[in-house]
């Protein structure tokens, strides 16, 4: 049972005005427990794509299924509940919310879900301690590196329990160091915990770690290779 | 809980931008409320001066004698009636008064006169003439035969402290009224128009004079507490024949002064409102600050799955503290202010102070403490707050993630 389906996803940007084509008809399926990364020049689609699949923004055709749910069939308000539920987010940068300790950032998300406040910072410090950060719990974003906070984000996008982590981008702030280290870390929740994660990146090196390689041209798959 | 966390955080992550927005709304909250304070201060006055020490919060009369102020429009002093009037809930005293016009004559002038006849005793409690003698004594009793006239009277007439005073006048039913006075005090009353006119004489001699044994023109009501007043007036008008008697309160005994109250408080509103508006707009300004600057972090806060109506009551809650902090801090500043002004009046001088004594008022401002006047402002403050941020923060919360994000 694929985690992700998509079918004949296009998206055309300004379609009055200067028309962009930035899908062209994406049938991509994810299974569960996979690591893929989605590749491709700047401006093939890649932001695009993990955004429709994310239910942050909805394609001009085709359709988008999670788990047997089509986004399409959900009004704002669900789509709102689904990403809450179901899908983890790590931005390529300025993921948390700056008021906020890291421990505080990780729980926020199972607050919203409702959870009991004590259950979420149980779970947000071992979940920070499996990324590395046992000793950051009670810092703040702007006292962290730019890898430290991409950890606590990857920490946070765990905590709701979804069903897969889309991450846009996560290492292209971070220098080689860093991105090698989140690389590490995701690679290991993927082993580990099974998580699904489905990411975009246009690093070499980030590229050749990954199992799955999709690559996007002119917003179409081009190569869909697995290793 | 999260909420208040969040928004506590928030307001000192720009202490520069939080400070001027608490202040102006501070500031706002203590100019409104000290202006209310010294507006409904003075008002108390007003009301004091005339209704408190002359006319009493209510009055009893014959029928008809408000539109016609006649001795013919007197009624008798029963004791059934005077019975009625004492033992009403909140009445705390009966004062009766008989009050006619008459010609005064001096030596060599003559001038119309107000004369009012008063019980010796319980006027004490309304117009209280003995603390407010300029010279000579009080009366001892209601058929003493002396004469108590305000201050200004004696120099119209020409005469002196001592002196016999003549009075000449028509009395109840057309009988005619003469009656010779000598002058045992003067008295300074707030009202300079009966400093130059009135002539107490005790009740009982004023009867006498007037050819009106035992009728009274108006019998005043002492009660316990202002507010009450229009209890106690239905309920001594369900108790009388309102064939026979007229009940009226302050309000309708003086609807001038309920008037120019009125205006003068819709005057002030108006004034107030335009501080409301520049609050409001400098609110506005600042949330509009604020979102603009925090729209990534809500396009994220969005992306994760907060739901919009928690993004909003997430912004609410911040705006709401910081209008709970600019009001408490206003009233806090305001509330020393009034009540020192309550306990050292403001002593006017010159024209402000001259006016305000035609108007029979003490030329000076006392500002109010009553507690509703600060809650309100604050209570009002709060209110246009939270109708300035309604469209920044829905707009806030109804931002698109990715384009919130795209910045
Ligand atoms: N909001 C938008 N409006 C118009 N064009 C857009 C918008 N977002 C992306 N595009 C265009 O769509 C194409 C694909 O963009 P994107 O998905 O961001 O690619 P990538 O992430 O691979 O760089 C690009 O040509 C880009 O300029
Ligand atoms: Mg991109």
């Amino acid at each position: 049972m694929p985690v992700i389906e998509t079918h004949g996803l296009t998206k055309v940007y300004n379609p009055d005005k200067v028309p962009v084509h930035a899908l062209n008809g994406v049938d991509l399926t994810i299974e569960k427990g996979e690591f893929t990364a989605i590749v491709g020049p700047s401006g093939s689609g890649k932001t695009t794509l993990l955004n429709i699949i994310g239910g942050l923004d909805t394609p001009t055709e085709g359709k988008t299924i999670i788990q047997q749910t089509e986004l399409s069939s959900l009004s704002d308000r669900e789509l709102v509940n689904f990403r809450l539920h179901h899908i983890g987010f790590v931005f390529q940068a300025y993921n948390l919310i700056p008021v906020l300790t890291a421990v505080e950032n990780v729980s926020f998300v199972m607050q919203m879900q409702g959870r009991p406040s004590k259950e979420c910072r149980k779970k947000s410090i071992s979940l920070l301690k499996e990324v590395g950060l046992a000793d950051k719990i009670d810092k703040r974003p702007t006292e962290l590196s730019g890898g430290q906070q991409q950890r606590v984000a990857v920490a946070r996008a765990l905590a709701s329990k979804p069903d897969f982590v889309l991450a846009d981008e996560p290492t292209a702030n971070l220098d080689s160091v860093s991105s090698a280290d989140l690389l590490d870390l995701m690679l290991k929740l993927n082993e580990k915990e099974e998580m699904t994660f489905v990411f975009s990146t246009h690093d070499q090196r980030v590229i050749d770690r990954a199992r799955r390689v999709v690559t996007l041209v002119d917003g179409k798959i081009d190569k869909d290779e697995v290793r | 809980m999260l909420s208040i966390k969040l928004a506590w955080r928030n307001i000192w992550r720009n202490k520069s931008r939080t400070l001027i927005t608490v202040t102006s709304i501070a500031v706002a909250v203590l100019l409104s409320a000290v202006m209310r304070s010294m507006q409904e201060g003075q008002y108390k006055d007003m009301i004091d001066t005339t209704v408190g020490s002359f006319s009493g919060y209510a009055q009893v009369h014959a029928n008809g004698y408000w539109d016609d102020k006649t001795l013919e429009n007197s009624f008798v002093a029963t004791d059934s009636l005077l019975n009625i009037l004492k033992e009403s809930k909140g009445v705390t005293a009966v004062v009766p008064r008989i009050e006619s016009f008459a010609l005064g004559a001096g030596k060599q002038q003559s001038r119309p006169l107000m004369v009012i006849g008063i019980d010796v005793k319980s006027e004490q409690h309304l117009m209280n003439p003995q603390i407010r003698l300029q010279s000579g004594s009080y009366f001892q009793q209601n058929d003493e035969k002396a004469a108590i006239v305000g201050r200004d009277v004696l120099e119209r007439l020409n005469i002196q402290l001592g002196d016999s005073l003549v009075l000449l006048g028509q009395g109840f039913r057309g009988m005619s009224a003469t009656g010779l006075y000598p002058v045992k005090g003067t008295i300074t009353l707030p009202n300079p128009e009966l400093n130059r006119s009135l002539v107490m004489l005790p009740l009982h001699k004023a009867q006498q004079f007037l050819a009106a044994d035992n009728r009274l023109t108006s019998a005043a009501l002492i009660i316990d507490d202002p507010e009450h007043v229009d209890r106690i007036v239905q309920h001594i008008i369900n108790k009388l024949s309102t064939e026979r008697y007229e009940v009226m309160a302050w309000q309708e005994l003086m609807p001038e002064l309920v008037q120019g109250i009125e205006v003068d408080r819709v005057s002030g509103y108006i004034i107030l409102a335009v501080l409301y508006m520049v609050v409001g707009f400098g609110i506005l300004g600042t949330l509009l600050m604020m979102i603009t600057e925090r729209t990534y972090e809500f396009g994220i806060m969005l992306s994760i799955g907060t739901p919009r109506h928690r993004l909003a009551t997430i912004l609410a809650v911040e705006i709401l503290t910081i209008a709970i902090l600019g009001s408490a801090v206003g009233i806090l500043l305001s509330l020393p202010i009034s009540w020192y002004f309550n306990i050292n009046p403001i002593q006017l001088t010159g024209d402000m102070a001259t006016t305000m004594e035609n108007y029979g008022l003490q030329p000076m401002l006392q500002f109010s403490t009553e507690p509703s006047i600060f809650v309100w402002q604050a209570i009002i403050i709060l209110i246009i707050t939270l109708l300035f941020s309604l469209i920044p923060v829905l707009r806030a919360s109804r931002l698109n993630p990715i384009k919130a994000m795209r910045g």
